[in-house]
């Protein structure tokens, strides 16, 4: 799976579970924080299950700098498959 | 078919709740650290009286190892519902004669312990969103025992970690809750002397001392779905001691 399969199966899978409309998440977008899209912090361990469950990458402890977009999110996971 | 790990469960409490799950239709994940031998007899146990599961040799302390433990149970059962967090030590002594090491030893296993079984297992019960885990506590987390400042800190601290968890937890189906026993007739109660047993059962009400079978029935309800509207609870059963 490509880097960028990886990102627009990140995508659908926060538009569907976590409730973000597709036309405001773009792959850059900030998830986290006052300037992002509204996610919090039960999000993120949505985010770390899904990652675990789909791509077998444990990113349970890992730095929020990671978490800062599908970007930075697929490119872990990319480095560390 | 159900699974449920316990953890430290080749003796004691751990081993009296790994026999009672499986007897309730639990696969059993038998961790233990050092006692292979212990371990295994209580998987015969287990498997002689119809039940089945695996030992798991898993130092708690060890987030590696403990990573590796859950990843495990995963790949083989597919699917962990019950965690029971038990594996811990004691190691009594007042304050100024407090050995450094054990009071890391301690922090290790029964505080960082449970969080590092807790943070793995509910990695995996969000996926099915249900699951249930219960954290071994104790009445010194309440009570102040002399010489227990140790112990007591790492009890009032799984008390505190079970209530917050509850509520991080909740809202994916999985429930955290803690059972905090006094004495219980295991191998430290055995080890004492007539006079020092005595000295004890006089602070329980009920003048006996418990049984681990009768915490592992405790852990079985809580962790059944007639009890599913409980949550981030300290189950405190002590014989009265804590009244």
């Amino acid at each position: 799976m490509t880097e960028n399969e990886i990102k627009a199966k990140l995508k659908e899978f926060i538009c569907s579970t976590l409730g973000v409309e597709p036309d405001v998440l773009d792959y850059d977008t900030e998830l986290f924080g006052e300037n992002a899209i509204g996610l919090d912090s039960v999000d993120s361990l949505e985010i770390i299950a899904f990652v675990d469950g789909e791509y077998g990458i444990d990113m349970t402890g890992v730095g929020k700098e990671h978490f800062f977009n599908i970007d930075s999110i697929a490119a872990y996971i990319t480095e560390n498959k | 078919m159900k699974v449920a790990i316990v953890t430290g469960a080749s003796r004691g409490i751990g081993r009296a709740c790994a026999i009672r799950l499986a007897e309730d239709g639990y696969t059993v994940v038998i961790n233990y650290s050092r006692s292979a031998e212990e371990a295994d007899k209580v998987l015969e146990q287990i498997k002689a009286g119809g039940g089945d599961g695996m030992t798991y040799c898993c130092d708690v302390s060890d987030l590696a190892a403990v990573k590796q433990m859950i990843r495990d149970v995963d790949k083989t059962y597919g699917q962990i519902d019950l965690l029971v967090n038990n594996a811990g030590i004691v190691r009594d002594n007042f304050l100024l004669a407090l050995n450094m090491e054990d009071l890391d030893r301690c922090m290790d296993l029964n505080v960082k312990g449970y969080f590092y079984c807790a943070q793995q297992a509910a990695l995996k019960m969000f996926r099915r969103r249900q699951g249930v885990i219960i954290n071994m506590s104790s009445v010194s987390g309440e009570l102040a025992l002399a010489g227990q400042s140790v112990y007591s800190a790492t009890k009032g601290a799984v008390n505190s970690m079970t209530r917050v968890l509850a509520k991080e937890l909740g809202a994916k189906g999985i429930r955290v809750n803690a059972v905090a026993p006094g004495f219980i007739e295991t191998e430290m109660i055995n080890a004492l002397s007539d006079e020092k047993k005595e000295e004890y059962l006089k602070t329980v009400p009920l003048h006996r001392f418990g049984k681990a079978e009768e915490v592992a029935a405790v852990v079985s309800r809580l962790a059944s779905d007639e009890f599913s509207y409980i949550t981030g609870q300290v189950i405190t059963m002590d014989g009265g001691i804590s009244l």
